[in-house]
């Protein structure tokens, strides 16, 4: 897409927003991911642990919950072969002060940090390869991971199962995993057919220390955003294309593309319902990404999302943010600072809007000329609290999403 | 605050003008959770206290700048003394543009601006009979009151059973709908819906305790702690002027372990109208944590023959229980559709 087509489009959103209402407008569809269809890429947008081992740094405290991801797998073709996967833990643990690679300290804010240091923002990534048997499922823990892929002696699984899943590098973590189907064991090249099918489940137990009659169990699942191939690319490619080949990338592979438009249903934070309390966190994260195996992912990826937020009485308001890599935040925290404080004032409270439920419309926007595109892949995660703030339920839903004709293009691209 | 509980106050004027861009007729290719859509499907809507007092909380929402329009319809799929109920509760339903409208199944949401429940109310919501455990239907009008189909596309919708969300299944119009009133589920007037899904869950008792997650370390996976799988099953056709209920045959032809080992399990009785199926059978005990399976459907034979496929809907709902009576919590998510494996179906208005 050439800058001017680009700078267009940012006009012409920019220009819209102001009139108010461009991202209500319906379009055609065109082919699309989806969380119902199997595919060859997948995204799990939010896995998440901090558990009460040790080795977690910094531990859990007191009135906190543990928690832990597992991800089921599956191979859904019934022929002769097994598929080679491969997998990418995308870390967007914050560390004080430096990189992960150094070996500081996660941390959620400042506050985890010694004075002075800051928590800084950083992504890495964390990848692993295995096989996986026609029609086999594969579950496992992210904290934990598998030593060895289940078998039981006979001959096809110790021939054709290799590999192991790791687990993640860090507790606590939070961040991402993208799962893609590959050619082989000795060639990465992803293969243009639609063989997995994959759901998460965030489970958390707590509030800490456990006790019988306090103790709560939360669980949350969702499927994965499920990319088809649509046609296979070169071998000597660098990308993933999403929806179109990228300014300047050369395709490994084709996939359908991400929605132009995300449209999120959800309660205003402190919503009284029949369950519970709401708070809410918003998963974003961009379609488009830099993945070095066993490296940084290259931060230059800034996607703006522009919010548009609806209530029961029609009325609409508008905020943003900006993204250079999956983010997991507090809708009351995209217009506020991070935390409790001036949650109220959030166009995300309840009692801003004045009405229990509303619609959320999010667009991204990329203005640069990088080979990276606007899409963005969203989750909703939502905890109902008892009155006095203790947790007591969770779920996650899809979001909503608009494709039009013309398909916005992204890349994931593997240096 | 704003509450179910109580309804008072607040009613607001609506902002915006609806100016630049008029809503154009979308053409979605096939059934769908993420895309606006002319039909909703919700197949699990639970106002129930036993075992666990649960309520369910709808939300539906109107993606377009113009007004739209939805009749809905409630179908009881309970069995009070072994006796189904298989009862229709129908009401109406406008959303301004862009607007969500959200409600309690228990309690309804009557046209009330004085409430405490702000927003525009979208008309009179009925409360659901207590017990009631069956299917939500909203099929997109062209007006208000005894209007025509729409295939305007703009609905979508999401529901909380008990704190466990699913999006609604949508079935998009792919043309002008007939003004009669069957709308025919043919993947021409309106998508297919799927005969088949891939299902994956968790094996119930131990062999699923890795599906526990972090109690598995905290000493909540005591004798009780267990996880069990369901999948609610709604036949996607739906006649609302007989009243009559329709009936797929369900079948579990493949079911994995993690180990490739391969078993199968039939369901005895057919589903008429509604069911929730507890994977609990013999071919659902594996010796591994997790496990795949495909559902399918299938139309009723008085003789045997080829499959002949029938179309439905599906949810799975997996129920965590960690040793408390506290710990407890389930999750539900919408099912994969085999590739290719659709069937028509119909929705007859009444």
């Amino acid at each position: 897409m050439s800058t001017g087509s680009r700078t267009r489009k940012f006009a012409a959103a920019v220009c819209a927003v102001t009139l108010g209402g461009v991202l209500g407008v319906a379009e055609l569809a065109s082919a699309q991911t989806s969380v119902i269809k199997t595919g060859g890429y997948l995204a799990f947008p939010k896995i998440v642990a901090h558990t009460t081992s040790p080795d977690a740094s910094p531990a859990l405290v007191a009135g906190e919950f543990a928690k832990d991801t597992v991800i089921q797998l599956t191979n859904v073709s019934s022929g002769s072969e097994p598929i080679t996967v491969n997998c990418y833990y995308i870390n967007a643990n914050g560390h004080c002060g430096s990189p992960p690679a150094d070996g500081a300290q996660v941390c959620r804010d400042d506050a985890d940090c010694p004075a002075g240091v800051r928590c800084l923002p950083g992504w890495a990534t964390q990848d692993f390869q295995f096989q996986l048997t026609p029609n086999q499922p594969l579950g496992w823990v992210i904290s934990e991971g598998l030593d060895a892929l289940p078998c039981e002696g006979n001959a096809s699984c110790q021939t054709f199962q290799n590999g192991i899943i790791p687990p993640v590098n860090e507790v606590p973590f939070v961040g991402e995993l993208r799962c893609l189907q590959v050619a082989s064991s000795v060639d990465d090249t992803p293969v243009a057919e639609n063989n997995l099918k994959g759901e998460a489940t965030i489970v958390e137990a707590g509030p800490l220390p456990i006790a019988a009659d306090t103790s709560e169990v939360l669980a949350a699942a969702y499927n994965a955003v499920s990319f088809e191939a649509e046609s296979a690319g070169s071998s000597a490619g660098d990308a993933l294309c999403l929806g179109g080949t990228p300014t300047g990338a050369t395709c490994l592979a084709t996939y359908t593309p991400c929605a132009s438009t995300l449209s999120v249903q959800h309660f205003f934070d402190g919503a009284e319902t029949p369950q519970g309390f709401v708070e809410t966190e918003l998963t974003l994260s961009p379609c488009s990404a830099t993945i070095e195996d066993g490296g940084s992912i290259v931060p230059d990826n800034r996607v703006a999302a522009l919010i548009l937020v609806y209530n029961e009485f029609e009325q609409r308001f508008s905020t943003g943010t900006v993204l250079s890599c999956v983010e997991h935040i507090r809708l009351v925290d995209i217009d506020t600072p991070a935390g409790p404080a001036g949650d109220d004032f959030s166009v995300f409270a309840v009692g801003t809007q004045g009405t229990l439920g509303g619609q959320t419309r999010i667009k991204g926007e990329n203005s640069s000329d990088d080979g990276f595109g606007p899409g963005l892949l969203g989750l909703v995660h939502q905890y109902y609290s008892d009155e006095g703030g203790t947790r007591t339920a969770s779920s996650a839903h899809h979001v909503n999403g608009r494709f039009p004709p013309e398909p916005i293009v992204d890349g994931v691209y593997f240096p | 605050m704003r509450t179910f509980a109580g309804r008072s106050a607040a009613s607001g004027l609506a902002l915006g003008f609806a100016l630049a861009c008029l809503a154009t007729t979308a053409s979605a290719q096939s059934f769908t959770v993420e895309e606006p859509s002319s039909v909703l499907i919700f197949p699990k809507v639970v106002c129930d206290d036993d075992p666990v007092d649960t309520d369910t909380v709808i939300q539906t929402t109107n993606t377009s700048n113009m007004m739209a329009y939805a009749h809905c319809f409630y179908t009881d799929g309970q069995s009070v003394n072994g006796l189904p109920r298989w009862t229709v509760t129908d009401f109406q339903i406008s959303l301004t543009r862009q607007q969500t409208s959200t409600w309690s199944a228990c309690t309804g949401r009557p046209v009330n601006p004085a409430d405490e429940q702000g927003g525009l109310d979208p008309g009179a919501v009925p409360p659901v009979v207590p017990g009631f455990t069956g299917s939500l239907v909203c099929v997109q009008m062209d007006s208000p009151f005894d209007g025509a189909p729409s295939g305007a596309n703009d609905l979508t919708g999401r529901a909380d059973v008990g704190g466990a969300g699913y999006n609604a299944i949508g079935v998009p119009a792919l043309g002008t709908p007939g003004d009669d009133n069957v709308l025919s589920l043919d993947g021409v007037e309106y998508a297919q819906c799927p005969s088949a899904y891939h299902l994956n869950f968790a094996t119930n008792g131990s062999q699923g305790a890795l599906a526990l997650g972090p109690m598995v370390n905290m000493g909540l996976n005591d004798s009780v702690a267990s996880v069990s799988t369901a999948i609610t099953v709604v036949p996607c056709s739906f006649d609302f002027a007989g009243l009559r209920p329709a009936e797929v045959a369900l079948n579990f032809p493949d079911i994995y372990d993690e180990m490739e080992t391969r078993g199968s399990q039939g369901v005895e009785d057919p589903v008429i109208c509604w069911e929730n199926i507890q994977l609990d059978g013999t071919g659902f005990e594996l010796p591994t944590a997790f496990g795949t399976a495909i559902v399918e459907g299938s139309e009723i034979q008085e003789q045997a023959g080829p499959r002949v496929p029938a179309p439905f809907v599906a949810v799975a709902s997996v129920l965590r229980v960690g040793g408390t009576s506290l710990a407890v919590d389930s999750a539900t998510t919408n099912l994969h559709a085999v590739d290719g494996e659709l069937a028509d179906g119909q929705i007859i208005l009444p």
